[in-house]
């Protein structure tokens, strides 16, 4: 058995001594495209005087936003929608006239090198006419405010709206207690490793892009789509990528990159954003405003709930509402109500950094909205906080109402058993009550629900490649996309499992080519496990077919009494060897009488989905003079059903527990009274670092759920959703002050608690 | 790829000073730690640069026949964490230092460049302004003595005239022998950051009496300072809880902390009361001879 054993990554050796191949390792010689980014943040380029820096030795070309196609694209690496009505927002051309972000691409250099590049950027001239910069929803949203994108009055990208059961009347009844409060999140970056870097090159009339992204073919359409190409004519390698976390998931740079490529006639131009471009200029999760108002009756059970969502979009609209959306709805999830539901989601423009996809798609800020409220509702009921979860949790009878979406499997109520024993709960609630002093300890928890891909919202198709060599090993080809999270790795375990063979038997491929590569979406939504592992097991079976077919030719032994196991043809009634797989496989390369190249390609189109699970559970201990917040102990417990691999998996739910930490108590991205991103480098941008870690613990529950290829659901960014409420709620406990606002950094706590202090001498 | 008109890489000190006189617009580079850092954002790009990297008079750490400990300003911060020197006679120094910027930048900054860089957020040069040290400066033909919180002109800007370098960093015996000390960096995360403020307390004690105190702080001003009206009234006064919790507030008007983009001058004061106390009980709770989580 091949899955659920922590055998290493496949990639592990090249990575570790240096010899994957990433983007910018792919690149060799090539002429460097470097960006002007606007100055102002809303406004319009009148004009850019490029006279003094064509002359710059070393300088190629300057394209500027008077002379871009007028063609606008949307940037979102979604599935392409083919209803008219859904298409992504087509809100941007390559360069833009039209300035709605302090950094928004003006003008690009193509030169000889970098320095000659970042000369002739010095040297460009720009007028611009200037507006007032739009930095809050509230500003974006009155009267006043300009107008950013045709077309969307009060700078609203869209509003939506979910009713469940009859809210109005069941509001009304006088037997609730009402709780209302505001919480909101603040707006973070992904922060991989590798920034956004491509180079682009003709091959012929066919353009070629070589980037670092999650989504190849969703790339080709969209830079089909921007340049107007037929899609044939783009052709999109993927290598190994340095980390996306969904701002991967998005086109950035690539059809600058090919156009610029395209201009000169088809030299290899490489376009690589700098950290800075890349806080600047990518994407972001998006910031949220919140505002509750939920009716409990007197036995602790929701019987209304309310949620306003005011979401900062920023410039352009990206992934825009679906983010929005997704937060609505996963917040309608993890609780239920006996009464009605009701959500209004707002999601507008402003001069502020773009969000877009971030690990965990609006679910961080849904999460984080409900574990505050429930954590005050169960405070000001004097019920203890998981007991009050567990009365109201999502159950495994839950059904989306309207939407083919239901729970098939939950080990939500384990997840809560095992955290409260883990971090000693009842205890430990009891003994930092009521304390006084400068260091303060206490304990939280938060839960969180997550969909396992985008169905019913969305498409969901995957395809898969198994060629069978010589020797009875199998090339693997997958659409989908290993990006550091370890897909490759459960690939090829799913894949032994599912032909029957040992895992080093299986070779995948891991660079994705457009030419060659089956089609498939891409990594996100925690998907590719679960959708990409029902294409490996399918398509496993057309492979263990043929290859008994071919038995059954040259053996004589009936198909049906086959099994394949460890490499062997055996009788599955009493496991006697039939043949050897790499006798069989040479005989049915060279047989002059039968040989065959034996493959199977398969996709699926999946119309399903599942739940995952998890909840955290973290003491911490706060210092109220500093504002420092010290996790003495964490841990995750997850559902998220069988786990393929419980190493890799564990380094993953590691990794979204740093980020999460980061969310809580340090990151947020700052912009000044220009609109300007004022602290985007590693040094003010901070994110913990290996000094700030506590040690991660995690648990899994291993439930089968029955409609996952291997019993298994998302888990990739549901790592990183409960732990920042965990530790807010814990803050809460061992202080008595309530957070609502993201991050609990440091300034932020001292300077409450100092007031409290005072208050309390 | 740095963007660099000339770089002259000088072998001596008296090279060194030629150089500069030759090309007085030149910037002079040690460990490079912040010019390459400024590079990127464009500061002196295209420009020409003097590196006294590889100059050896410039390295080293030594003690002297009358026990003042001399610091060369091209020794890095790993080099002073592993000296025994300082390790024996001044260990309050290794706290100052031990979290500056990542162990890589620590490998390769110096000193001297932590001091002539003329950042007010500096770790270093608080510590050095607590023992009093001396900074020496030659020029063509030409030597003098300063001690190092009077070498600060303004931020950025040292006492340092065309041709003249730092080629020394003295702390006399006299004003580390029988003292301790303790540095605090309170930044927002715990490694890899900048001083929010820094606070740096060496005393000496007498029974249970502040015999002397000095006081001095790391981006509570336009540069690196000493408490010097706080000091004044603590000396002669009883160690206790109360005066860890007070000598902090007799700090404020020594002082003049800004808002900036980091954070707001509100927390910067409230830093300013609550870290001196802290420091100064680490201090005197050390038993000198290793280097206390800075926290």
């Amino acid at each position: 058995m091949s899955v659920g054993k922590g055998i290493h990554r496949v990639d592990a050796r090249g990575k570790v001594t240096g010899t994957a191949d990433y983007t910018d390792d792919l690149c060799g010689k090539a002429l460097v495209a470097k960006v002007l980014h606007a100055t102002i943040a809303n406004g319009k380029v009148l004009s850019i005087d490029t006279s003094e820096a064509s002359k710059i030795k070393g300088v190629v070309k300057i394209l500027t936003c008077f002379e871009v196609p007028d063609i606008r694209f949307g940037t979102a690496g979604h599935p392409f929608v083919l209803e008219a009505g859904h298409k992504d927002v087509e809100d941007r051309k390559l360069l833009n006239e039209r300035v709605r972000l302090y950094g928004d691409e003006i003008a690009a250099v193509v030169a000889v090198d970098e320095v000659a590049a970042k000369r002739a950027l010095k040297a460009i001239k720009v007028e611009y006419e200037e507006y007032e910069p739009i930095l809050t929803s509230q500003q974006a949203m009155s009267d006043k405010a300009t107008q950013l994108h045709e077309g969307y009055e009060k700078n609203i990208l869209k509003y939506s709206e979910q009713n469940e059961g009859d809210y109005d009347s069941a509001v009304k009844r006088d037997d609730l207690t009402i709780f209302e409060e505001t919480v909101s999140t603040q707006r973070v970056q992904h922060a991989h490793l590798e920034n956004s870097t491509s180079f682009a090159y003709m091959e012929g009339e066919r353009i070629v892009i070589v980037a670092s992204t999650q989504i190849p073919h969703i790339m080709r359409r969209i830079v089909g789509q921007a340049l107007g190409l037929p899609w044939g004519r783009v052709r999109i390698i993927k290598p190994y990528l340095g980390g996306g976390f969904g701002n991967k998931q998005d086109i950035l740079y690539e059809p600058l990159n090919a156009y610029l490529s395209m201009i000169l006639g088809g030299r290899k131009v490489k376009l690589e954003l700098t950290r800075e471009e890349t806080f600047m200029c990518t994407r972001s999760r998006h910031a949220m405003e919140f505002k509750l108002k939920t009716g409990v009756d007197k036995d602790g059970r929701l019987v209304t709930r309310y949620i306003e969502i005011i979401s900062s979009q920023g410039a352009y609209a990206s992934h825009g509402h679906t983010v929005t959306g997704n937060c609505l709805t996963n917040y309608s999830q993890i609780y239920s109500q006996t009464g009605g539901f009701k959500g209004q989601a707002y999601t507008v423009y402003s001069n502020l950094g773009v969000g877009g996809a971030m690990r965990a798609y609006g679910v961080p800020q849904a999460a984080f909205a409900s574990e505050v409220h429930m954590e005050t509702i169960a405070d000001k009921m004097g019920i203890d906080p998981i007991e009050f979860r567990m009365k109201n949790m999502m159950t495994s009878d839950y059904k989306m109402p309207g939407k083919d979406l239901q729970c098939h499997s939950t080990g939500l109520l384990e997840c809560l058993q095992q955290g409260k024993k883990y971090i000693d709960w009842d205890k430990k609630r009891a003994l930092y009550k009521n304390q006084t002093g400068i260091l303060r300890r206490g304990v939280g928890c938060a839960i969180f629900c997550y969909k396992t891909g985008v169905y019913p919202f969305g498409l969901e198709i995957s395809g898969c490649r198994m060629t069978l060599n010589q020797d009875g090993s199998v090339q693997l080809q997958m659409g989908a996309t290993e990006i550091g999270q370890g897909a490759d790795t459960v690939f090829t375990q799913m894949a032994a499992q599912a032909i029957g063979l040992h895992t080093s038997r299986v070779n995948i491929v891991s660079t994705q080519d457009t030419d060659v590569t089956p089609f498939d979406l891409g990594a996100f939504a925690s998907r590719q496990t679960y959708i990409a592992g029902k294409a490996i097991k399918q398509t496993a079976g057309i492979l263990r077919d043929k290859i008994f077919a071919y038995a059954e030719k040259m053996l004589g032994v009936p198909a049906e009494k086959m099994d394949l196991k460890d490499g062997d043809v055996i009788n599955k009634e009493n496991g006697e060897l039939i043949a050897d797989l790499t006798v069989l496989a040479t005989d049915a390369f060279y047989s002059l009488e039968n040989a065959m190249h034996l493959s199977a390609e398969s996709t699926v189109n999946v119309k399903q989905n599942t739940f995952s699970f998890g909840a955290t559970f973290v003491e911490v201990e706060v210092d109220m003079e500093l504002g420092r917040v010290d996790i003495i102990d964490i841990i995750n417990v997850h559902d998220s059903g069988k786990i393929i691999n419980p190493a890799t998996a564990q380094s993953q739910v590691h990794g979204g527990m740093h980020m999460s930490q980061g969310y809580a108590i340090m990151e947020q991205m700052k912009y000044n009274e220009r609109g300007q991103l004022i602290n985007g480098n590693f040094l003010d941008y901070k994110m913990p670092t290996a000094v700030d870690t506590p040690e991660w613990s995690n648990a899994f529950v291993d439930i089968d759920d029955p409609t996952g290829p291997f019993g298994n659901k998302s888990l990739g960014e549901p790592t990183t959703v409960a732990p920042a409420p965990a530790i807010r709620n814990a803050v809460f406990h061992a202080t008595g002050v309530a957070f609502n606002s993201l991050p609990l950094d440091r300034e932020k706590l001292a300077l409450t608690f100092k007031k409290q202090l005072k208050g309390d001498a | 790829m740095y963007d660099l008109n000339s770089i002259y890489i000088a072998k001596t000190i008296d090279d060194a000073i030629g150089a500069m006189i030759a090309a007085p617009d030149a910037t002079l580079i040690c460990g490079g730690t912040d010019i390459l850092v400024g590079l990127r954002d464009g500061v002196k790009v295209g420009g020409d640069f003097i590196s006294i990297k590889d100059i050896e008079e410039l390295k080293g750490i030594y003690i002297d026949k009358d026990k003042n400990i001399h610091i060369k300003p091209g020794t890095t911060f790993n080099e002073i964490l592993s000296s025994d020197i300082i390790k024996q006679h001044v260990p309050c120094l290794l706290s100052a230092v031990i979290d500056i910027g990542g162990s890589q930048i620590r490998n390769i900054g110096t000193i001297g460049g932590n001091i002539c860089n003329g950042f007010t957020t500096a770790d270093a040069p608080p510590m050095l302004l607590g023992l009093n040290a001396i900074a020496c400066i030659t020029g063509k033909g030409t030597y003098r003595q300063k001690p190092v919180e009077y070498f600060y002109v303004k931020p950025e800007v040292m006492d340092l005239q065309t041709g003249e370098l730092l080629t020394d960093i003295i702390i006399k015996h006299e004003d580390y022998s029988g003292y301790v000390g303790h540095y605090i960096k309170f930044s927002l995360r715990d490694a890899m950051d900048i001083a929010i403020i820094g606070c740096s307390v060496v005393c000496k004690t007498d029974g249970d009496v502040l015999q002397d105190i000095r006081i001095s702080f790391a981006a509570a001003g336009p540069l690196p300072m000493r408490a010097r009206s706080a000091e004044k009234q603590l000396i002669g006064v009883k160690i206790n809880v109360e005066l860890f919790e007070t000598m902090g507030k007799l700090c404020l008007p020594d002082v003049s902390v800004i808002t900036d983009k980091r954070v707001s001058k509100e927390f910067r004061e409230h830093l300013v009361e609550v870290l001196p106390g802290r420091a100064c009980k680490q201090a005197l709770s050390k038993s000198n001879d290793k280097v206390v989580d800075a926290r």
